[in-house]
C-alpha cells in the first residue's frame, strides 16, 4: 500500500517537474524578451533591464535559470500582467472563484442528472427507457458546447428574454468581494435588498450552468450506465434477486454503491472536460473566470499571464487525477486487494 | 452441415468482412457512414458544388433570410450574411476546412502516433518508464487548453492551429498503440513467430499491426471528432481561423453580433457541423460494437 503511495506520488512529482519545464521554456519560446516574459515588465530602465537579467540569472545556463524560475514559483512571483500591471497571482486569485464556483454548481448538476438517468439506463438495460436516455447523451454529446451556448442564449435571453444574456450580476447591485465566490459574498454583505440580488445572480448562473453541465453530464450517463450493466451481471445481483429482495432494495443497497466505485478514478476525465468547458462558456457568458481571463490574455499577448495560466491550471488538474486515483484506491477495496497481492 | 456443393470452394468471411458486415447490419451507423461519405465528397468537389465563391459579396442582398422564409430569395438557398456572401457556399467550403483538415490532421497524427507508439510499446526499462511519464503529463491537460497554449506560442491563424491540432492529437494515438502493441506481444502467436526466427521489427509489420489496425481506425474516428471540435473551438474564440474566413466556428463567432437580426446564421453553421460531429462520432460507436460483436 505504502509502495503504491510512493508512485502516485512519483509520478506526481515528475508530471509537476515536466509541466513546470514546458512552462519554463515557454518564456523563451514566446516571442520577444526572455527578461520581459519572465517579470512582466515592459518599460524599463537600461539599469533596470541589467538588473532584472541579473535576478532572473538569465546570463547562466539554462539550469540555473530554471531553479531561479521554481524559486519565483515557490514564493507565488509569477511576475506582471502586461495588461494590467498587477501580479499575475493577484488576478489569478481574482478570477479563480468565479471559474470554480461556476463549475462547481455545473459538477452539481452534472451528478445530480447523471447519476441516476444512467443508473435508470443500466438497470432498464435494452428497453426503450435505456434506449431514449442513452441515445440522446450520444446525441447532445455531439453537439458543439459553443453552439449550445449560443442557442440557449437565442432562446431564453432575446426570443423569450427569461433570462440575461451575459455576466454575473446586474451592474446595478455592488457586491463588495471577500471570498470571490458571489452567493457568500451576498451572504455576507450588509445590502438591504439581498432577496433581489439573490435572485438576480441566480438568473444570472443559469444558462451558463446548463450549457457547461451538458457534456459532462452525457459523458457521466455513459459511464454510469455501463458500470451498472456490469454489476447487474455479477452474481451477487443475481443471489440479492433470489433472496427475494425488490428491485429498488437491489438498486438501493448493491447496484448503485458498487456501479460508482469505478467511475471515481475517472473522474480526472470528467474534470477535464468540465475545465475545457469552462474556458468557452466563460467566453460566451463574459464570465470573469479563468478561461476568459486566459483568452483575453491570448488576444493582448500578455506571455506572463498565458505562462502563468497553463502552470496553474494544469497543475491543478494533475492533482485531481492522482487524488481521484488515491481517492479510488482507498474506497475500493477489490483494488486494494489487487496491490497488495 | 454437409457441404454438398462439391465444386465450388465455399467462402468464409474474414475478420475484416466480418467486422464490415456486423457494421453494415447497424442501420444508424450504416446511416451516419453515407453521411459521412458525403461531407468527405462535398469537402473534395466544394468549388464544383458550391452556387457562389465564400467571398463573393453580393452587395444587393444583404441578410437575407433562407429561401423557405417569405422574404427569402431561391438564388440564395439558406441566405446571406451581412456581407451579402452566399451562406450555402460558405457552408460547403467550411466543410473543406473543418471537416476536410481535420481529416488530414488526424492521418498525420495518426502516422506519427502509430511509429512512436510502436517504438514506446516495444522499448522496457527506464526509457519506457520516462516516456509513460511523458506521456502521462500530456495527456493530462485538457487537448483545448494544450492547443491553446500552442496557438498563444506561434501566434493565432488558421496554421497555427492545425499544428497545435497535429500536436495535441499524437500523444492519444501513441497512448493507444503502445498499449494496443504491448497486449499484442504477450500473446502467443507473437511467441510463434520469434521461435520461427523474427526479429522485432519483422513481427511489428506482418503479426501485430493487422491485429491492431482496427483499434487504430476506432481511434481514427475519436481523433476527427477532437480536431473539428478543437479546430471549430479555436476558431470560435478567435483564435484560428481569422473573421471572415468560412470556418464553422469563425461563422459562429461571426453570428454573434447579428444574433438578433438574423438568428440563422447562428443556427445553421450549428446543425451542419452538429450533423457532422454526431455522424462521426456515431460511426466510431457502430465500428466498436462492430468489433466487441465479432470477437464475443
Amino acid at each position: 500500500m505504502i509502495v503504491y503511495f510512493i508512485r502516485r506520488f512519483n509520478l506526481l512529482v515528475t508530471t509537476l517537474f515536466l509541466l513546470s519545464l514546458i512552462s519554463f521554456s515557454l518564456a523563451h519560446l514566446f516571442p520577444g524578451d526572455a527578461a520581459i516574459n519572465f517579470s512582466g515588465q515592459q518599460s524599463l530602465t537600461y539599469q533596470e533591464y541589467a538588473k532584472l537579467t541579473e535576478e532572473l540569472a538569465l546570463n547562466e545556463s539554462y539550469f540555473v535559470q530554471y531553479i531561479v524560475y521554481m524559486q519565483r514559483v515557490v514564493q507565488g512571483d509569477f511576475g506582471n500582467s502586461f495588461s494590467s500591471d498587477a501580479s499575475v497571482l493577484d488576478d489569478f486569485m481574482r478570477v479563480f472563484p468565479a471559474s470554480a464556483e461556476l463549475s462547481a454548481y455545473a459538477l452539481i448538476l452534472t451528478a445530480i442528472v447523471g447519476l441516476p438517468l444512467g443508473l435508470w439506463a443500466g438497470v432498464k438495460r435494452n428497453s426503450w427507457i435505456d434506449k431514449v436516455i442513452f441515445s440522446s447523451a450520444t446525441i447532445a454529446n455531439s453537439i458543439p458546447i459553443f453552439w449550445m451556448g449560443l442557442l440557449l442564449m437565442l432562446l431564453f435571453s432575446l426570443n423569450l428574454a427569461w433570462l440575461p444574456i451575459s455576466g454575473r450580476l446586474n451592474l446595478l447591485y455592488e457586491v463588495p468581494s471577500d471570498t470571490g465566490i458571489l452567493l457568500i459574498d451576498i451572504a455576507l454583505s450588509n445590502l438591504d435588498n439581498k432577496y433581489q440580488i439573490y435572485q438576480d445572480a441566480l438568473r444570472h448562473l443559469v444558462l451558463p450552468t446548463i450549457t457547461l453541465a451538458i457534456l459532462p453530464t452525457t459523458i457521466l450517463i455513459g459511464m454510469m450506465r455501463s458500470s451498472v450493466i456490469n454489476v447487474m451481471a455479477t452474481p451477487y445481483i443475481k443471489a440479492a434477486k433470489t433472496k427475494g429482495l425488490s428491485t429498488f432494495q437491489i438498486i438501493r443497497k448493491h447496484v448503485f454503491r458498487n456501479a460508482i466505485l469505478p467511475i471515481i478514478p475517472q473522474f480526472g476525465l470528467l474534470f477535464n472536460t468540465l475545465m475545457t468547458s469552462t474556458m468557452i462558456t466563460e467566453f460566451i457568458f463574459s464570465w470573469p473566470g479563468i478561461g476568459h481571463w486566459l483568452i483575453e490574455a491570448i488576444y493582448q499577448r500578455d506571455y506572463p499571464v498565458i505562462q502563468a495560466a497553463l502552470l496553474l491550471v494544469s497543475s491543478f488538474m494533475v492533482v485531481i487525477n492522482v487524488l481521484s486515483d488515491i481517492v479510488h484506491t482507498l474506497l475500493n477495496p477489490l483494488v486494494r486487494k489487487e496491490i497488495n497481492g | 452441415m454437409a457441404n454438398n456443393d462439391i465444386y465450388n470452394e465455399i467462402q468464409y468471411p474474414g475478420p475484416y468482412q466480418l467486422a464490415w458486415a456486423k457494421f453494415r447490419a447497424d442501420h444508424v451507423s450504416w446511416v451516419c457512414f453515407c453521411i459521412v461519405i458525403f461531407f468527405i465528397i462535398v469537402a473534395i468537389f466544394a468549388p464544383l458544388v458550391a452556387p457562389y465563391s465564400p467571398t463573393e459579396q453580393n452587395t444587393d442582398y444583404v441578410l437575407l433570410p433562407p429561401s423557405w422564409q417569405n422574404a427569402g430569395d431561391v438564388h440564395f438557398l439558406l441566405g446571406t450574411d451581412d456581407l451579402g456572401r452566399d451562406v450555402l457556399s460558405r457552408l460547403i467550403y467550411g466543410t473543406q476546412i473543418t471537416f476536410g483538415l481535420s481529416l488530414l490532421v488526424a492521418l498525420a497524427a495518426m502516422v506519427v502516433g502509430l511509429a512512436l507508439g510502436a517504438l514506446a510499446g516495444m522499448s522496457k526499462g527506464i526509457r519506457a518508464s520516462v516516456f509513460n511519464h511523458l506521456l502521462d503529463t500530456i495527456l493530462s491537460i485538457p487537448s483545448l487548453l494544450l492547443a491553446i497554449v500552442i496557438v498563444a506560442a506561434l501566434g493565432p491563424g488558421l496554421f497555427n492551429t492545425i499544428w497545435a491540432v497535429f500536436l495535441v492529437l499524437i500523444p492519444q494515438f501513441v497512448h493507444r498503440t503502445r498499449i494496443a502493441v504491448q497486449n499484442e506481444f504477450k500473446k502467443e502467436y507473437v511467441t510463434a513467430a520469434r521461435l520461427d526466427g523474427a526479429n522485432d521489427f519483422q513481427i511489428l509489420i506482418s503479426s501485430v499491426f493487422p491485429n491492431i489496425i482496427e483499434t487504430i481506425i476506432l481511434q481514427y474516428s475519436l481523433a476527427v471528432s477532437a480536431a473539428m471540435l478543437d479546430v471549430a473551438a479555436l476558431g470560435f474564440l478567435g483564435l484560428g481561423a481569422q473573421q471572415g474566413s468560412p470556418e464553422w466556428g469563425a461563422m459562429l463567432a461571426g453570428s454573434i453580433d447579428l444574433i438578433y437580426r438574423a438568428s440563422w446564421l447562428a443556427t445553421l453553421p450549428g446543425v451542419t457541423m452538429f450533423l457532422c460531429l454526431l455522424s462521426v462520432n456515431t460511426v466510431g460507436h457502430g465500428l466498436r460494437n462492430a468489433l466487441k460483436q465479432r470477437s464475443e
